[in-house]
């Protein structure tokens, strides 16, 4: 009979094989689907979205009744994350929506112009603390109750067998202030006023930095993610995209792996133009996880001998595929993207209508 | 469908469309809003006069909403068999992101239309910024309209309409204000491109 603890350190090994680009005795798979795990169970999302106890045991009992999971890349949640992320206004279920919908980042322009001035002359963390009380309800407060919980989720997880992959989120400046002046403000201060956005910039990377190490000191996680959504290569110029975007990652990850833990590049959209860049960052400390909108092939191809890949079965398969389209289509990244340096995953997250067969289907498939 | 970045106008032109279409076509619409960051205040104007209209979100960003508007899509066809479904595609997509998985997925449709609304306003700023994603959403559609027409130059529009025929010749391009309505032999002309 093979423990839990056993268990767990097998998983974690396959993990961290596939990580340092070795070849595990199979390929690992580690899911995430935050709200489809509450529509599975038949949770409403208005009663776990914001308490992360709950929501814990209900990613826990999902994932064991949907097969045998190496890992999970959360082992909890709370909206207020997203809030975090994007310095956004939240349209929670429940409060804003019906019970049963799902969450909504309420994009709109919260932040100011002048705010680049504050943040240059006052520093990010003056901004941020009187950002979160005063424009965001005391956001810190809200947040806190998901920090705190972590310990026990992490635990909770572990004492499954279950490795909690990358239970924490940091991201760059580009991300926080795209979310907080609405993408469309942001992109005329991009073309305005660009020294003062990259004066801005420079102030607060310091500071997520330092909030990125010290999450990894208290609660030393084998990975975090370093999420990037509208920064995208799609979505700026290459020249902007080099000035904006990449240095700040780059110093984010090196920050991340400085202190031993992988830094999961959990990048939606599409970022095949510059996945040569992605070579820069360190070799076998990083996972490259894209949504199913970047070529994966074409990152198995340029960064193969690099980066670990983790993904990337698209969100759309997993609601309207059959079980044998999906098992077809992971069957073929297990094969041509592994077995080694590969994670197998959904893209971005397991939409909350995706048929659970269809889930089972990835996860049975690492099996052969 | 209409594509087209955040804020360029798609919101007033679908208004537009939709009364045309309901109004002097007699044809059955439902519009589906399909949008990530914008303030979600421009479906409830349009229920508000009067059109069906289905809200698709995502929890953060595209990947999630292609799915759900292919359902979304299905149930409309079962539900309403409408003579047109009008879709508001996220400013943030490319138009063949969406059209790939409703060609696959989608029940129910004989024809799909994609125009695109540039926004002349901020062409030179938007061509500047996310070249790849402006041309793009101009380079998969059907019918391009230059909107706006009204808050830009008369060269910002040139370089709109040369840039346009050079990635995609086979479109034809309109100039609209949008703001202002759009005039009747416009619409005719989109629909003759739309059924034929």
């Amino acid at each position: 009979m093979v423990t839990a603890r056993e268990l767990y350190e097998e998983r974690l090994n396959r993990i961290k094989t596939a990580v340092a680009l070795g070849k595990p005795d199979r390929v690992p798979v580690v899911p995430m689907g935050d709200s489809f795990y509450l529509k599975y169970l038949r949770v409403k999302l208005a009663d776990s979205c914001t308490n992360p106890k709950l929501f814990n045991e209900a990613i826990l009992k999902a994932v064991t009744s949907l097969g045998e999971v190496d890992g999970i890349q959360h082992p909890s949640f709370s909206v207020y994350l997203l809030s975090v992320l994007w310095i956004s206004e939240l349209k929670i279920p429940g409060r804003d929506l019906p019970e049963d919908d799902l969450w909504q980042v309420d994009e709109k322009e919260l932040m100011t112009v002048e705010d680049y001035d504050t943040i240059i002359n006052q520093g990010y963390k003056k901004f941020l603390d009187d950002y979160y009380m005063h424009r965001l309800d005391n956001l810190n407060a809200k947040f806190q109750q998901f920090v705190e919980s972590l310990p026990d989720a992490i635990k909770a997880t572990q004492d499954m067998g279950i490795v909690p992959f990358s239970p924490g989120i940091t991201t760059i400046p580009y991300e926080v202030f795209c979310g907080g002046r609405s993408m469309s403000e942001f992109l005329k201060d991009l073309f305005r006023i660009p020294d003062k956005v990259q004066a801005a910039m420079d102030v607060a990377i310091e500071d997520i930095v330092e909030s990125a190490r010290q999450f990894c000191r208290a609660i030393k996680p084998i990975a975090t993610w370093v999420g990037g959504w509208r920064s995208a290569s799609e979505f700026l110029s290459p020249r902007l995209w080099q000035r904006f975007v990449f240095p700040y990652y780059k110093k984010l990850v090196q920050a991340v792996v400085d202190e031993g833990v992988i830094a999961v590049l959990h990048f939606d959209s599409n970022w095949t133009r510059d996945l040569e860049y992605l070579r820069e960052l360190p070799k076998g400390k990083c996972v490259f996880s894209p949504d199913g909108t970047t070529d994966i092939f074409k990152a198995k191809e340029i960064l193969g001998d690099h980066l670990c890949i983790m993904g990337d079965v698209p969100a759309a398969l997993l609601s309207l595929g059959t079980p044998d389209e999906v098992h077809n289509y992971c069957r073929r990244l297990i094969e041509n993207i592994g077995p080694s340096g590969f994670i197998l995953a959904q893209g971005c997250d397991i939409p909350p209508n995706a048929k659970p067969e269809n889930v089972k289907a990835m996860i049975e498939s690492v099996k052969g | 469908m209409v594509s087209g970045f955040l804020g360029s106008g798609k919101t007033t032109f679908i208004r537009h469309l939709a009364g045309y279409l309901v109004v002097q076509k007699e044809q059955r619409v439902v519009i589906i809003e399909n949008e990530a960051g914008e303030v979600g205040i421009d479906d409830r104007f349009l229920a508000r006069e009067g059109f069906q209209v289905r809200e698709i979100y995502g929890g953060c960003i595209c990947c999630q909403l292609t799915g759900e508007l292919t359902l979304a899509v299905n149930q409309i066809a079962e539900r309403f068999n409408p003579d047109w479904l009008i879709i508001e595609a996220t400013g943030i997509a490319r138009p063949s992101t969406i059209l790939n998985t409703l060609r696959k997925y989608g029940k129910g449709i004989d024809n799909i239309f994609t125009l695109v609304i540039a926004d002349t306003g901020r062409w030179e700023e938007l061509s500047e910024i996310m070249p790849e994603l402006i041309f793009a959403q101009i380079a998969e559609a059907d019918l391009v309209i230059a909107g706006k027409i009204d808050e830009a130059s008369e060269s910002a529009l040139q370089s709109l309409m040369a840039k346009a025929k050079e990635i995609n010749p086979r479109a034809e391009v309109l100039p609209a204000s949008l703001i202002k309505g759009i005039e009747e032999p416009v619409l005719r002309r989109l629909l003759q491109h739309a059924y034929a």
